[in-house]
Parts: C-alpha cells; structure tokens; sequence
C-alpha cells in the first residue's frame, strides 16, 4: 500500500532514555515499543477531508464537477461510437488496399499506437470511451436479460483473455489482418458481435471484465500508470454499509467492472467511468497521481495469469517487431529448410510458439534461482513477472512509435482521399528514422529503468531476507529483455500502410 | 485495555473523538502501527474521526517537488549536452541505418515469388518494401531508379526517411515530459498543503 511511505521515521521524536529522566514514563502499557501521544507532538489535531490524506483531483473544482456531470464518460463516448462506425464502414467497403484506406490508417497508425500510452497516462480510460460495449450498454438496457456473470468466467476470466490475445495475435500474421482493410474490418465486427452477445445475456460489461483482449493488455499496462482511483477505506469503514460504489444508487449504475472500490488496490479492473464517484454520497473517492509503476511492488497477492501475460507480451512485442524486420525472411527461410516446407502457416506458427515460450520459460528459470524457503518457483514467478510490465509497454510504444511517427501523415492523407481532396506530399512520415530512432531508446530506456527498481521493489519486500539473491537471476533476465529490445530496434523496420 | 483500533496507516488514523481529544494515541515504533486506547469506541456509542497526527511541517520528508525539479533539470541538462554534441559530431545520421539503406536478404521461403533486394514476403504472399509501404511511391521509384537522382520529390523523401537526427524535436518532446511531471508533482503538493491546513474537509470530494 502506497501509504506506507507515509509513515513518519521515529527519528523525529526523540526516544526518551530511561536513565536520562528523572521520572519513569508514566505509561500503564508495559510493551517499550508505545509511546504516549504527546511525544509525537499531537499538537494540532486537523480533521481529514473524506478522501483521506493523500492528494486528491477531485478536489479541483472543475474536474470534480465534470467528472460528477452527466456529460461524464457520454461526451467522449459519444465521440468514439461516430469515429468507430465510420471505421468499421471505411474498413468494411472502402478501398481494399491498405494505403488508401482511412479505416485501416486511423486504426493500425493512429489508434493502436496511441492505445499503450493511452493505458499509460490514463489507466483504463479508454475502456470507458471504447465504442464496443458502449454499443452492449445500450443494447443491454432494453434487450438484457443481465444473468450474473458465470463462475468459470470468474475464476478463468484473465486465462481466457491471455489465449485470446495470443490467438489474435496468431492469427493477424497468418490471415494478415493488418495489412487488409477488410480482415481489420472483421475482426472489429467479430469484437463487436461478442460484446453484443455477452451484453444481451449477462449483467454488465462482462466481456470487458473477462474476455475481451484490449482487458489484459490495458489490465497490465494501466497499472503502471501515474493515475489511480481508490477510495478512502477509513471513511468507508466508518460511514458506509450500502456499499454505492459498488453496488450503484439512483445518481450512476453500479460499478460495470464488478469491482469494489472501496476495496480496489489496483488499477487492473478499473475504467475510470466515475460510476462510485457519482454514487458515493461519502466523498471517499480519491483520484491521485502517483509514482509511476509503484502499484507494482505493493501488490498484496501476486496473479501468476498477470505475470504470464507480461511474459506473453514480451514475446508478442519480438514476434511484432521480427515480423517487419529485414531479417524476418532469411529467419522464416531457415525454418523452412528444418521444416522441408515452404507453408507460411506452419512455419510461422513454430517460430511464434518459440518467440511465447522462451520468456515464460526464461522466468521461470529466473524464479527457480530466485525463490526463497518460503516461496515457491510459480509464487515468485507471479511476483517477479510484475516487474517485466513496465519493459513490456515501453518496448510496445517504442515499436508503435515508429508506425506513430514514421507514417503519421497516412491519415490526414487517406482522409482526405475518402473526402476527395487533394494530398501533395509524398511520404507519410512525421520525423526521420534517426529522429524515431533516438526517441524509441529513450523510451526502452526509461521502461528498463522503471523494470530494474520495480524488480529491485519486489526483491526488497517485507520479510525478505535474501534481496540480492532473489533480485539478481531476474537483473540477469531483464538485461537480456533490453539487450533483444534494443538490437531489433536498430534494424530497418517495414511499414503498415 | 485492549485498543480500539489497530490501523497500519499513518499519518491518518480513525480513532475515536474522546480518544483524539484525550490525546490517548499511541504508536509503536517499530511497525509504524498506531493503538488508540481509552474512551468510547464506536460499540460503545462514541463517533469515530480521522485525525492527522502529524505536526503540518511533515517532518524529514522530503518535497515531491525536489524530485520533480531535479528530474526536469536533469532532463535539460541532458539535452544541452545532447544539442552540443550534435553540433560538435555533425550529426548521427551516418552512424544510424536509414530505411534507404537495407541489409541485402535472402530468397523468399516461396520459391514461386521473386522477392528482390529489400523486400520481403508478406503472409498473403506479396511482397512489400522494407520501408516504403506496398504502392510503390513516386519518389521511392525515383530513388531506386537512380540513387543519384535529385528530383524535389527525392529530395523530400530522403529527408523523412534518412536526413540527421532532429534534437530539436527530441528536445521539445522531453521538455514537454518534464514539464508534465513538474505539473503533476506541483499539483500533488498544492492539495497537500491545502489539506494539511484543513482548507479541504468539506469543499471538494462529498457532492452532497
């Protein structure tokens, strides 16, 4: 818990030597460990704001009356329903070459780019605004028969969001989603079909919650982020037993992630739709700016399906990168001469197996040395694997920013195509590869950093007495994370569109 | 007499009224726990509060802003250094590969498609240009024609896909970083303050 930094080092109070005084402390407690109050100068006692002692944003006049207006997430939602639809429109009976179509240009150059750093600055944000289950809410409203989520969706729901993930990416290089407008165009109806779906038959957004495959990516990612909204539990345990955030009341529905902010200990499930703001009639919610990646390191109970997507993202971030790399064919070449065939498919498919396997398999390793007495390799495993989150969204917006950055121009430039008008210059590119190049170091290095202290956070926990032990086998690992990094990012990479 | 409330966080802690008042707080050292002894608890009929126990110069800890100016200065720092290089070194534009220049690959896995040099095989078994996208531009056929050829569309080319490092732009984009941080940093300890002077216990978070 963040606030623990908070505790105030006994340094300041001078502990009072029994021999020094004249008279023996007249403390009834005979523990040596409790002082009275009036050392600690207890002076001035200033009551709290309902939010509790850490700075809060809702305590900006404006934003505060934003967030609790209804025109809060509508306004941003409404938005993003007009430019998906036209999207999804573009993409399904536009041009069907990938350099001419705005759908495909605002989705692969624009929007999956900005979606990392969107987690990043944001948290889960974007998961409001996301059109999709913007669609579900309205259909559920008058079409829902809104049955409690399942119990395997519970208990496997991050499982099934890990696969998921793994087979889209699968299958964006096998069946070339990306580089066809219409295979983008499908796949956005396939996502859409299922949030129509689930928001039919069960109760809230329960495709969000456990299956949808932006959830684990934005999940992982949005805890990394400056931005985190928790609720002043203190407050909370005093004054409320209805429970608003979680359950909703007549001023926002109930919390559409199933969460209890009340409880909420990490950005993970929380989209920031400001329902338990609305609700709360307390003011016990809190939205605060924090250290970057602290969460991290103050997870109570590690999930090992978190630690195996952040592995599994490493390898989506090489297989992503390989794939648009000059030595991507001599490499698929090699393959073909072990396998005797020249099928993209199978090859292809044994070269991503290799790229998912080798981090999990690397970390696990790492957790074997690692672990202490007191924990098993797979415990250490989930604690550890945390801390390659931050590598993993930094190695993806560096990869990103070269589709950012280096063909930008792609979408004014096919929007003014659909609109007819005339584009005069000839490169999509907003800066120079060097220029791209320099700011993807600098963005891996600031991700590697991050990796490095939020490992060396997990290795010093409470309890451990080994530090330099369990934290070196992971030093070791993330080294060779960075070094694969930085070497793929000195090579020509193609572009999208 | 056992505590009424045992609570791991400082420096807010829900003790009861009368126990605030009599100032019957007391904290272990060690762990940083805080007992609240004597009085009424909230099953005896007394009211709980949140109080802040700490003095409001926050003794020893040290300003979020420090942390934040330092890392803006660092960052400007850097980037003096960065700019007085480039202008000493003339650039990194030789040192970095451009999307012009690619490293010669092999042959296709489908022996059925040709793939020249700087291609490469797509999944749906094109093949595309390695930095260039699939319809060959203008100004790409240009350059493969006749690397010497120096028509405005060439030259343009050349200057977004090679050319030198822009620091100016690099400059400005970790300016801005720092400048977001310094704000947030900012932020943060401006509603501290205005909570540890107690300006804060009814404005702002309770809408009703």
């Amino acid at each position: 818990m963040s606030s623990g930094k908070r505790v105030h080092r006994p340094t300041a109070v001078a502990r009072p030597s029994r021999s020094a005084t004249a008279e023996p402390l007249a403390d009834p407690d005979p523990r040596p460990e409790l002082y009275p109050v009036e050392d600690l100068r207890l002076a001035e006692v200033i009551p709290l704001p309902p939010s509790g002692d850490r700075p809060n944003l809702l305590h900006i006049g404006p934003l505060n009356a934003f967030l609790r207006s209804r025109w809060y997430p509508a306004i941003f939602q409404i938005v993003g329903v007009l430019v998906f639809a036209f999207i999804m429109i573009e993409t399904l009976f536009g041009p069907s070459t990938v350099h001419d179509n705005a759908g495909s240009a605002i989705v692969w150059i624009l929007w999956w780019p900005l979606l990392p750093l969107s987690y990043f600055m944001l948290a889960r944000f974007w998961c409001t605004v996301c059109p999709f289950p913007v669609v579900g809410d309205l259909l559920q409203r008058f079409a829902g028969m809104r049955l409690p989520m399942p119990a395997f969706l519970k208990k496997y729901g991050l499982w099934i969001i890990d696969a998921w993930f793994i087979g889209i990416t699968w299958a964006d290089h096998v069946f070339g989603i990306v580089e066809s407008p219409r295979g983008t165009g499908y796949l956005l109806l396939m996502i859409l079909a299922g949030v129509l779906t689930m928001s039919l038959v069960f109760e809230r957004r329960t495709f969000c919650r456990s299956v949808c495959f932006l959830g684990g990516l934005s999940g992982n990612y949005s805890m990394a982020s400056p931005l985190a909204l928790r609720a002043n539990r203190a407050n909370c345990k005093d004054k409320c037993n209805e429970m608003w955030c979680a359950n909703g009341s007549e001023r926002a529905a109930a919390c559409p992630m199933f969460e209890t902010p009340r409880t909420m200990q990490t950005n993970r499930e929380c989209n920031l739709c400001g329902n338990c703001i609305k609700s709360c009639p307390h003011g016990s919610l809190r939205l605060e700016i924090r250290k970057p990646t602290s969460e991290f390191w103050h997870i109570n109970k590690a999930r090992i399906e978190v630690a195996f997507l952040a592995m599994i993202l490493v390898g989506v971030v090489i297989i992503q990168n390989l794939t648009m790399l000059s030595v991507w064919q001599p490499l698929l070449n090699w393959v073909a001469g072990l396998t005797g065939s020249t099928n993209f498919t199978l090859n292809f498919t044994i070269i991503f197996t290799i790229a998912m396997v080798l981090p999990l398999a690397a970390l696990a390793l790492a957790s074997r040395f690692s672990r202490g007495d007191d924990e098993t390799t797979m415990q250490n495993f989930a604690r550890f694997g945390y801390a390659i989150i931050p590598l993993d969204l930094a190695a993806h917006m560096a990869h990103n920013l070269f589709h950012l950055l280096g063909e930008g121009l792609a979408v004014p430039r096919t929007l003014a195509l659909f609109f007819g008008l005339q584009w005069t210059l000839v490169d999509d590119g907003l800066l120079n590869t060097s220029t791209i190049q320099v700011l993807q170091y600098l963005m891996l290095g600031a991700g590697a950093a991050a990796t490095v202290y939020a490992a060396y956070r997990i290795a010093r926990r409470a309890g451990q007495t080994r530090t330099v032990r369990a934290l070196v086998p992971h030093l070791l690992l993330i080294c060779l994370l960075i070094a694969v990094n930085a070497y793929m990012f000195t090579l020509p990479m193609s572009h999208r569109a | 007499m056992a505590p009424h409330v045992t609570y791991p966080v400082l420096p807010t802690l829900v003790v009861c009224r009368r126990c605030a008042e009599a100032g019957a707080i007391r904290r272990d050292r060690v762990g940083g726990f805080v007992e609240a002894a004597g009085g009424g608890s909230r099953t005896e009929g007394g009211s709980l509060t949140q109080v802040r126990t700490a003095a409001p110069q926050e003794r020893g800890r040290p300003r979020v802003s420090r942390v934040a100016g330092g890392v803006a200065a660092a960052i400007l720092l850097a980037l003096l250094f960065a700019y007085a290089f480039s202008m000493s070194a003339g650039g990194m534009d030789g040192m970095m590969m451009s999307n012009a220049a690619l490293p010669q690959d092999g042959a296709a896995a489908d022996p059925a498609v040709p793939v020249a040099d700087g291609q490469m095989v797509m999944p749906d078994g094109s093949t595309m240009d390695m930095g260039a996208h699939p319809s060959e531009s203008p100004a790409a056929a240009a350059t493969d024609a006749d690397p010497a050829a120096s028509t405005p569309a060439a030259a343009e080319h050349e200057m977004v896909m090679g050319g030198a490092i822009n620091w100016y732009v690099i400059g400005g984009l970790l300016a801005l970083i720092a400048a977001g941080i310094a704000l947030a940093a900012g932020l943060n300890e401006h509603l501290e303050r205005r909570i540890a002077t107690g300006r804060l216990v009814t404005e702002g978070a309770c809408g009703e």
